[in-house]
């Protein structure tokens, strides 16, 4: 397949999801051309939204302007969609249609079933607050970034979850890579890329990690107790530990003082 | 403290200067924010080229509010008072506040795992912590997060605290009241629609998470997001400016295009592009609609042949053709793929079936029947690889599977004491009709 269409397509792929909410959209579309009667909102509402609609999934275009972004672009294209208007207004106009009270009260039952069932729940991708710190984040996560950057030379390889809380918490921090966008690690380089793997791995080979640390001056190296288990401990290394919160520990760098 | 004085000082400031360029009190508010915004982009293209600091963008750009704000304040005095509107039933407004409540809760109390990459609040981190406004990489050509950093710098608060504590309260009832004017307008100020309506965003916004993929729009996740104040408020406000364009007064026209273009580049790349794209549908469809006006007769006349259902058969023709054309390329994608996974199947059948062909697996029991004690592979040279095999008593059973099956074990591997016992015992025995070319022992042996 031409390398333009399958970026297309696997934008849409990603951008759908379930799909039900895109053909909620298509149908609502539908609805709206035969039931909206006034000239001055098809042409100011419905007609741009076909041609929102014809901008976002129109192969042809799409596939010459494809290669002009990345996946992460191409998926975004489909955010301009004016998917929230165009269900809610075809919503109203459905509801008008049957007679008497009851009636509508079912249709409005009916809708709203039909799109609780079409998404996934915004709510599925919550965790527990914690607002107990005022900054959404664990508090040992808190905790661990504070001891760091209280220290001189706050250069520190992070799990994988502690890389955007730390971007976000402090640029004082330096944590060797940003988690880039949509989960793309492309912009990342090589070195990066294997600190990245080797943390989010159980069996992390150490040795690596701490000569990469070493090379570009990391003087602390913080892993999850629960989760990681180095290939060689890093004690062995002249790596010792200086401090837990919670799950994390920290270790510092001694091979100078040892 | 400060985020009790920040929040209705926001608001107060955004209704102010909104009432400078709008009759309508409720507009106000938006207007004002979108004004706001479009300053704070100005400010931040002048201080990024200067090399200019945060801390005095924040101060000027919130002096320059609070002038803004007075002379609007002096201008609505003078103004004459406008005609009251029809009274909203309290009914109404407490539903609509127990949804924008029920929306802002879930953002500022909870965590959502889909902001992981919060973009906005790092630019605005790395300013704050800097104060420089031209260090960071995006640049604040598309400034949305001038804002977190602004008010950051302002209240003395973490930009996490305002962009995922702050934001929720001023977005997300904005994003309400922008869909609230659309509606207005759309349904012609019919209140039960309007609330109708409402709960229909409403519902939208708690279960149209379709996709991770639209994690940077949902408005529950990512409430401080350029991307998402463009889909949830600039959007809704774009189709009720298309609406009134006609109405609204010359001079305030350009200055409501430049406000709102303003607006829509801070929100970032997508929103200027999509504001673009979208006021292009508008001119295009507006155009089109005034010559039609123009060129067609006054009454439409229901006569057959002419339309179908009340609808002109040339518009239906049209939308009908364009919906095939959709369909057919669906459809064809849709058989087209279809063949794809047929042939896959096709061929992954008979690679088992070459498989198992070749490659035979059997299981080995005691005395041939009882319990499992090993396994056999059969390869395609027709050699045995044996994996244990059962005890010593096993021997017997295990000699005669061998010979049967050629004689000839390329490799045995031994794994448990057993194995081990049976083996011994097959050598003990010394057996001229089978080889046993390898073993290799595991762990446990």
């Amino acid at each position: 397949m031409n390398p333009s269409i399958q970026l297309v397509k696997t934008a849409y792929n990603q951008y759908s999801g379930t799909g039900k909410i895109l053909a909620l959209f298509f149908l609502s579309l539908f609805v709206l051309f035969f039931m909206e009667n006034e000239k001055e909102k098809r042409s100011m509402f419905l007609y741009p939204s076909f041609l929102l609609l014809l901008f976002a999934l129109e192969p042809v275009w799409k596939g010459l302007f494809a290669q002009m972004g990345n996946l992460a672009f191409n998926r975004k294209v489909y955010f301009l969609l004016p998917v929230f208007l165009v269900i809610g207004v075809a919503g109203v106009y459905v509801i008008k249609v049957p007679k008497g009270k009851w009636a509508k009260a079912g249709a409005l039952v009916m809708l709203a079933g039909l799109i609780a069932i079409s998404g996934k729940g915004v709510w599925s991708q919550y965790s527990l607050s914690y607002w107990e710190n005022g900054m959404k984040m664990p508090l040992e996560q808190r905790e661990v970034m504070d001891w760091i950057l209280a220290h001189e030379n706050p250069k520190a390889l992070l799990p994988e979850e502690l890389i955007p809380i730390s971007n976000q918490y402090s640029s004082k921090l330096h944590t060797f890579y940003e988690i880039q966008e949509d989960g793309e690690m492309g912009k990342l380089g090589e070195e990066q890329r294997k600190v990245y793997y080797q943390m989010s791995i159980q069996h992390m080979d150490s040795k690596l990690l701490v000569e990469i640390a070493r090379k570009y001056g990391y003087s602390y190296i913080v892993l999850k107790e629960e989760y990681h288990f180095p290939k060689t401990p890093l004690s062995l290394l002249k790596f010792e530990k200086v401090a837990t919160y919670g799950t994390y520990s920290i270790y510092e760098d001694r091979e100078e003082t040892l | 403290m400060e985020l009790l004085i920040a929040v209705p000082l926001v608001y107060l400031l955004s209704y102010l200067i909104g009432r400078v360029y709008t009759e309508k009190k409720i507009l106000s508010v938006l207007m004002g924010f979108l004004i706001l915004t479009a300053c704070l982009e100005a400010g931040g293209i002048i201080f990024f080229l200067t090399g200019g600091r945060l801390s005095s963008l924040a101060g000027i750009w919130a002096s320059f509010s609070c002038f803004l704000a007075a002379v609007s304040l002096l201008l609505t005095r003078k103004r004459k008072r406008e005609e009251r509107e029809e009274k909203i039933p309290i009914f109404f407004i407490a539903l609509i506040c127990l949804m924008i409540l029920i929306q802002v809760s879930f953002s500022v109390f909870f965590t959502s795992t889909i902001e992981k990459y919060a973009k906005e609040i790092i630019w605005a981190v790395k300013s704050v912590e800097q104060d420089g406004v031209s260090i960071v990489g995006g640049g604040p050509v598309f400034g949305w997060w001038l804002w977190i950093a602004s008010l950051s710098q302002l209240t003395g608060l973490h930009p996490i605290m305002i962009g995922k504590g702050l934001m929720p309260w001023i977005v997300i009832p904005l994003s309400y009241l922008s869909y609230g004017i659309f509606a207005k307008e759309m349904f012609h100020n019919e209140k039960k629609n309007i609330l109708l309506f409402l709960c229909f965003i409403f519902l939208l916004h708690l279960f149209a998470f379709q996709s991770e993929a639209m994690g940077g729009i949902c408005l529950l996740a990512v409430p401080y997001g350029g991307k998402v104040a463009y889909v949830h408020m600039i959007l809704p406000y774009l189709f009720y400016m298309a609406f009134t364009f006609g109405k609204t007064e010359r001079r305030q026209k350009w200055v409501l295009l430049l406000i709102v273009a303003g607006a829509c580049m801070s929100t970032g790349i997508l929103g200027l592009a999509g504001a673009a794209l979208t006021g292009t549908g508008f001119l295009i469809f507006h155009w089109a609609n005034y010559w039609q006006q123009r060129n067609e007769e006054e009454e439409v006349e229901m006569k057959l042949g002419k339309n179908i259902m009340g609808i002109d058969r040339k518009k239906l023709f049209a939308f009908l053709a364009v919906f095939v054309l959709f369909m057919g390329g669906t459809v064809f994608a849709i058989l087209k793929l279809n063949v794809k996974i047929n042939t896959l199947y096709h061929a992954a059948r008979d690679l088992e079936a070459n498989f198992s062909s070749q490659v035979q697996l059997y299981e080995l029991r005691q005395g041939g029947e009882g319990e499992l004690t090993g396994y056999a592979m059969r390869l395609t040279d027709g050699t045995l690889v044996l994996i244990n095999g059962g005890d010593q008593s096993n021997e017997k059973y295990l000699h005669d599977f061998i010979v049967e099956r050629g004689g000839r074990v390329v490799c045995w591997y031994i794994t448990d004491k057993k194995g081990g016992d049976v083996y011994d015992a097959m050598m003990k025995a010394e057996y001229e009709d089978i080889t046993i070319e390898e073993v290799v022992y595991g762990e446990g042996r």
